[in-house]
C-alpha cells in the first residue's frame, strides 16, 4: 500500500477512499506516489502571453520526467484569478497545477474580495522570475528617482501613472513605492502593459512599468529613461538602480511557479517538485529560456511561498494605509 | 400586438427592473482597495446611461411600432408551430451542460442524431454517419491537432 | 540591400514555402470556424515557433494571421456566421448575396477586397512606418473617446428600416457592456459573483449567437426547408456569378477609401478590425448615392469590409515594428515570437535587425499573394456547401458553434452566453429590429468609457479637455451634425415612403 502522511487535517476518509480507489489497478505495493492521469497545468491568461510561455516551456522541458502527459489548460479571465480560484477548489489529488505568482497570487486578493486565498496554494516549486522597470518619456526630465519624488512633493497628485488593469501587480508595485517614499500619484488603467508604454511615449501619462528586455531596447533607442526597478538590479540592464538602493523598501517582481491546491499530499508535491527541478537545470530548458529571454529563477516549493507572502504582505501593507487616506 | 409592440413592451420593463434593481446594487459590493478615487465618472455612471437610454429607445419603440405595417415575415410566424425552436434550444442547451458530464464527444453525438431524429431526416444512414462522423472528426481537429482540450467523460480519462 | 536579399534567400527554402503553404491554408480553415479566431491559431503556433528558424517562424505566424482574417469572410458569406468577429460587416451584404445565388461572386469580391486591403497597409507599413507610428501616439486618451463617439454614429446607417428600432438596439447592446469590472477601479458590475462575469460578456460567443446560432434556429422555426435556389454548375449560374469591368470600376473607390480607414484604426491601440470594418462599411454606405442598396447584397458591402479588415493587419505591424508596442493582440503574440527568435523588438530592429523587417515585409507579400491563389481554386468548392440540405448542414454548424464557443476561453459560460445571444438574436429578426447596431455598441462601449475615464483622470473631472483638444473637438462636433444629417433624411425618407400609395 502507499505511504501517506495522515497529518493533514482535511485530508480525511473521503481522500483515503479516492486514494484507495486510484490504488486498486496501481502497481507495486511500495511504489510512493505516482500520477495516475494526464496533470494539468493550469494558465490563467490567453495562449501566447508571458505566463503561457513560461507553462508551455518547463511543461515541454519536464515531460519526458513523467510518465503522464503534461497538459497546459488555458483558462484566462479575470486577471488570472479565474484560473486560480479553480485550481483552488480542484482535487487537491496532486493532477492540477497553476501557474502562480503574479498578479492572481500577490496582488489581486488584496484589492478585492477574490473566492479563494493565496493560503489555499502549496508552492511547488518557482521557475522564474522577472524584474519590473519604471520608465518615464525620455526628455520629460523625470530622468532618476529622485526627479519623481521631488516633482511628486512639489506638486501633489500632478504625476500619473499607467498600469496593465486595476489591482494587477504593476498597480500594486506603484502603490507601494508611492506609501514607501510618501507621495501621491494618479492612477490611470490600461489594458495591459504596452498600451500604458504608448501612453508614455505619447506623453499622456509620466510613467510606466515595463520588463527589463523591453526598457533595453527603449533606452537603447532614447526613447524612455529606465529610472528603477522595483525590487533588486536586474542583470540584463546592471545600471538601472532598484528602489531599494534608492532607500525605499519596495521588492515587488512578477514570478512565476507552480503551485498545487493546499491539501495536496506532500509525497505528490515532492515528486513533481524533483522533476521540474530536474527539468530546469537540463540544458534544453536553459537554452530556450536564454533565448526567450525568460530569467530562471529557482526556488523550491515553500521558499516560492514564502516570497509570495513576503510580497503580498508587503502590497497589503501598502493597501491598508491607502484605505486609511480614503475613509 | 405587433413584434415591435411585443419587444417594446418587455424591453421597457427589462430596463425598469435594470435601473430600478441591479444598478443601485453595485455599490453595495463594491471592494474596498487602493485608488479609490475617481473622477467625475465612477462604476454606475455608465450602467444607468445605458439603462436610460434603454428605456428611452423602448418606450419609443413601444409607441411608434403600432404605426407600421406588419411585416411578412411576422405574419409567418404566427403560423408555425412554436415547439421546433423551443425544442432545439432545449436540446443546444442540453449539449452545454451535457458536456461537462459526458464529454464533448457523446454530447455532440446525442445532440445530432436528436436534431436530425426529431426534425425528421430524409436518410437514415446518412443522419446516422454524420451524426457521429462529425463530432468525431471536431474532437480529432481541436484536441490533436489544435491541442484545445474540449472536456472529455470523466469516466474515460 | 544585403539585408534584403539575405531575407529572401530565406524565403526561398523549400521548408519555409511549406511551412507558408500550410498556415495559410490552416489559417483559412481556422478563421472560417466560427469561434475559433486568428488569436487561438497564432498563440497555438507559437509554441513551435520556438523550434523553427526566424524566417520559417515569421512565415507561420503571419500567414495564419492574414489569411485568418480573410477566412473569416467564408463562413460570413455563406453560412450568416462570421468566423471572426473582424467579419461581421462582410454578413450584411454577402450573405444575402449568396440567398440569391451569387455566393461564388461575393467570395470572389471578398478575396480581391482582402487582398487589395493587405497589400495597401503592407505599403503603408513599407513607406511611411515611422511617421504613422509617431502620429498614432498623439492619440491619448481625449482623442481615443472622441473617435469612439464618433463611431457610435454608425448605428444611424446599421438600424435599417427603424431608427427608433436601431437606437433600442444599440441601447441594449451598451447595457450588455456594463457587465464586467469597471474598467477604472475593477468594480464588479452585474457578476453575481461569478469570477467567469469579471471580464464582461466576450464577444466571440456573443457574436457567434446573435448571428450563427439566430439563422439556425430561424431555420428550424421553418422546418429546414428545402432551399428554393438552385445553386447549379450551369451555365446561367456561371454567368450570374461573373463580375463584370464596370463593377470592378466601381469596387476601386470604396476598397480604396476602406483600405485607408482600416489602416487609419490599424495603427491606433486597442480598437481593432472589427471596429474598423463596421465603420468602413458605414462610410461606403453613407457616400453611396443609393444607399438603400446596401443590405440587400450590394458587393461594394462586402469589398468595403474586407478590405478595411484586411489593411488592419499590415497596419498593426507599424506600431509594432516602429515602437517595439504590439498594435494588437496577435502582434503581441508574434512580438514575444520575434523574443524567442533572440531579435529584440523596439525602435531599434530597422538598424540591428533589418533582415528581420525584410522577412516581415516579404511574408506579409508572399502570404498575401498565396492567400488569393488558395482562395481563388477553394471558392468554387466552398460555394458548394450551400448544396447541403439545410437539416444536415446547420446541425453540423450548430456544434461547430458550440465547439468553437467553447475553445475560446474553455469556460462553460460562454455557451450560455452563445445561446442566449442566439435566442435574442433570434427575437430580433422575428420583431424587426436590427442586430448589428447592438454588436457594434457592445463592441465601442467598454474602450469608450475606459478612455472617457482615464481622460477624466488625467484632467481630474474636467470635461473641458475633450471640447479644447483639436482632434476630439473636430470629430464631436463632425459626429454631431452627422447625427442630424442622418435624422433628418430619415425623416424626410420616412414621410416619403407613407405618402407613397401602398
Amino acid at each position: 500500500m502507499r505511504t501517506m502522511k495522515l497529518g493533514f487535517p482535511k485530508f480525511g476518509i473521503v481522500g483515503a477512499a479516492v486514494a484507495a480507489t486510484l490504488a486498486l489497478g496501481a502497481a507495486p505495493a511500495d511504489a510512493a506516489w505516482e500520477p495516475k492521469r494526464p496533470i494539468q497545468i493550469v494558465v490563467g491568461f490567453a495562449p501566447g502571453g508571458g505566463t503561457d510561455q513560461t507553462a508551455r516551456l518547463i511543461a515541454s522541458a519536464a515531460q519526458e520526467f513523467f510518465p503522464v502527459p503534461l497538459v497546459v489548460v488555458n483558462r484566462p479571465g479575470a486577471s488570472g484569478t479565474l484560473a486560480a480560484e479553480i485550481v483552488a477548489n480542484a482535487d487537491p489529488d496532486g493532477h492540477t497545477l497553476l501557474v502562480a505568482g503574479g498578479s492572481e497570487s500577490t496582488s489581486v486578493p488584496n484589492h478585492m474580495k477574490t473566492n479563494y486565498q493565496l493560503s489555499q496554494f502549496r508552492g511547488v516549486i518557482r521557475v522564474n522570475r522577472e524584474h519590473m522597470v519604471i520608465v518615464t518619456k525620455a526628455g520629460s526630465g523625470l530622468d532618476s528617482i529622485d526627479a519623481v519624488v521631488k516633482r511628486a512633493k512639489e506638486k501633489p497628485g500632478s504625476l500619473s501613472y499607467g498600469s496593465s488593469g486595476p489591482a494587477g501587480i504593476l498597480h500594486s508595485a506603484f502603490l507601494v513605492f508611492e506609501k514607501e517614499a510618501g507621495i501621491q500619484m494618479k492612477h490611470v488603467p490600461y489594458q495591459g502593459g504596452a498600451p500604458a508604454l504608448a501612453a508614455v511615449l505619447g506623453g499622456h501619462i509620466d510613467m510606466a512599468i515595463i520588463t527589463p528586455g523591453d526598457a533595453q531596447a527603449q533606452v537603447a533607442a532614447g526613447k524612455v529613461h529606465a529610472i528603477a526597478t522595483t525590487s533588486d538590479r536586474a542583470a540584463q540592464i546592471p545600471d538601472v538602480p532598484s528602489l531599494t538602493d534608492a532607500g525605499y523598501d519596495v521588492n515587488i517582481e512578477n514570478m512565476k511557479g507552480l503551485v498545487a491546491p493546499a491539501e495536496t499530499p506532500d509525497e505528490a508535491v515532492a515528486y513533481m517538485h524533483e522533476r521540474f527541478e530536474k527539468a530546469m537545470q537540463s540544458e534544453g530548458f536553459k537554452t530556450l529560456a536564454a533565448k526567450s529571454k525568460i530569467e530562471p529563477g529557482y526556488l523550491s516549493g515553500q521558499d516560492f511561498e514564502d516570497a509570495m507572502k513576503r510580497m503580498s504582505d508587503s502590497i497589503a501593507a501598502a493597501m491598508s494605509g491607502e484605505q486609511k487616506a480614503a475613509q | 400586438m405587433t413584434g415591435g409592440r411585443a419587444i417594446g413592451l418587455a424591453c421597457t420593463v427589462a430596463s425598469i427592473l435594470f435601473l430600478a434593481i441591479l444598478v443601485p446594487g453595485i455599490d453595495a459590493n463594491r471592494f474596498t482597495g487602493g485608488g479609490m478615487q475617481f473622477y467625475s465618472v465612477g462604476p454606475t455612471a455608465l450602467p444607468y446611461f445605458a439603462g436610460g437610454l434603454m428605456l428611452l429607445f423602448s418606450v419609443l419603440t413601444l409607441i411608434t411600432s403600432g404605426q407600421e405595417r406588419p411585416k411578412p415575415a411576422e405574419s409567418g410566424v404566427a403560423s408555425a408551430s412554436l415547439w421546433r425552436p423551443v425544442v432545439f434550444i432545449l436540446l443546444a442547451a442540453a449539449l452545454s451542460g451535457g458536456m461537462l458530464i459526458a464529454g464533448f464527444l457523446i454530447a455532440a453525438i446525442l445532440f445530432l442524431l436528436a436534431v436530425f431524429w426529431i426534425y425528421g431526416a430524409a436518410s437514415k444512414p446518412l443522419a446516422l454517419g454524420l451524426g457521429v462522423a462529425v463530432p468525431l472528426g471536431v474532437d480529432l481537429v481541436l484536441r490533436k491537432l489544435f491541442y484545445i482540450p474540449l472536456p472529455v467523460a470523466p469516466f474515460l480519462s | 540591400m544585403e539585408a534584403f536579399l539575405t531575407a529572401l534567400a530565406g524565403m526561398g527554402e523549400p521548408a519555409t514555402l511549406l511551412t507558408l503553404l500550410l498556415s495559410v491554408a490552416i489559417g483559412l480553415v481556422i478563421g472560417a470556424i466560427p469561434g475559433l479566431t486568428v488569436n487561438i491559431a497564432v498563440a497555438l503556433a507559437v509554441p513551435l515557433a520556438i523550434f523553427m528558424p526566424t524566417s520559417q517562424a515569421l512565415v507561420m505566424l503571419i500567414g495564419l494571421y492574414g489569411a485568418g482574417i480573410f477566412g473569416g469572410s467564408i463562413s460570413a458569406i455563406l453560412l450568416n456566421a462570421p468566423g471572426t468577429p473582424a467579419s461581421a460587416a462582410t454578413v450584411f451584404d454577402g450573405f444575402p448575396m449568396a440567398q440569391r445565388g451569387e455566393a461564388t461572386k461575393a467570395l470572389r469580391i471578398s478575396l480581391v477586397a482582402s487582398v487589395f486591403g493587405s497589400i495597401f497597409s503592407i505599403l503603408l507599413l513599407i513607406l511611411l512606418a515611422p511617421q504613422l507610428a509617431d502620429f498614432a501616439l498623439r492619440f491619448g486618451p481625449v482623442e481615443i473617446a472622441a473617435l469612439l463617439f464618433f463611431t457610435f454614429t454608425i448605428i444611424g446607417v446599421l438600424s435599417g428600416d427603424s431608427m427608433v428600432k436601431g437606437l433600442l438596439s444599440a441601447s441594449i447592446g451598451m447595457v450588455l457592456a456594463t457587465v464586467g469590472s469597471d474598467p477604472m477601479l475593477g468594480t464588479p458590475r452585474f457578476t453575481f459573483g461569478l469570477t467567469s462575469l469579471l471580464d464582461g460578456l466576450t464577444y466571440v460567443p456573443l457574436l457567434v449567437g446573435l448571428f450563427a446560432l439566430a439563422e439556425i434556429i430561424d431555420e428550424v422555426t421553418k422546418g429546414f426547408p428545402r432551399s428554393k435556389q438552385r445553386f447549379d454548375l450551369d451555365q446561367e449560374d456561371r454567368a450570374r456569378n461573373r463580375i463584370s469591368l464596370p463593377e470592378w470600376r466601381s469596387l476601386l473607390l470604396p476598397m480604396t477609401r476602406a483600405s485607408g480607414i482600416g489602416s487609419f484604426i490599424g495603427i491606433l491601440p486597442g480598437i481593432g478590425a472589427t471596429i474598423a470594418s463596421f465603420m468602413a462599411y458605414a462610410d461606403i454606405k453613407r457616400s453611396a448615392r443609393n444607399p438603400e442598396a446596401f443590405g440587400k447584397g450590394d458587393i461594394r458591402g462586402v469589398a468595403a469590409s474586407e478590405s478595411s479588415n484586411n489593411a488592419v493587419v499590415g497596419a498593426t505591424f507599424i506600431p509594432t515594428l516602429a515602437l517595439g508596442i504590439p498594435g494588437d493582440a496577435v502582434t503581441a503574440i508574434l512580438l514575444g515570437a520575434l523574443v524567442i527568435q533572440g531579435v529584440t523588438p523596439g525602435p531599434l530592429i530597422f538598424v540591428n535587425a533589418p533582415e528581420v523587417v525584410y522577412t516581415i515585409y516579404i511574408v506579409l507579400f508572399a502570404s498575401t499573394v498565396l492567400m488569393g491563389v488558395i482562395g481563388y481554386f477553394a471558392i468554387r468548392p466552398l460555394a458548394l456547401t450551400l448544396r447541403i440540405p439545410k437539416i444536415y448542414l446547420m446541425p453540423c454548424v450548430a456544434l461547430m458553434c458550440v465547439a468553437g464557443s467553447y475553445v475560446a476561453r474553455n469556460n462553460i459560460l460562454d455557451l450560455f452566453v452563445m445561446l442566449g445571444a442566439g435566442v435574442l438574436g433570434f427575437i430580433f429578426n422575428r420583431t424587426g429590429v436590427p442586430v448589428a447596431p447592438l454588436l457594434i455598441t457592445f463592441i465601442i462601449t467598454r474602450p469608450f468609457e475606459e478612455a472617457v475615464r482615464q481622460a477624466l483622470t488625467q484632467s481630474e473631472g474636467s470635461m473641458a479637455v475633450f471640447f479644447t483638444n483639436p482632434i476630439s473637438g473636430g470629430l464631436i462636433l463632425f459626429a454631431i451634425g452627422l447625427m442630424g444629417f442622418t435624422l433628418r433624411s430619415e425623416r424626410r425618407r420616412r414621410s416619403t415612403a407613407r405618402s407613397a400609395p401602398q
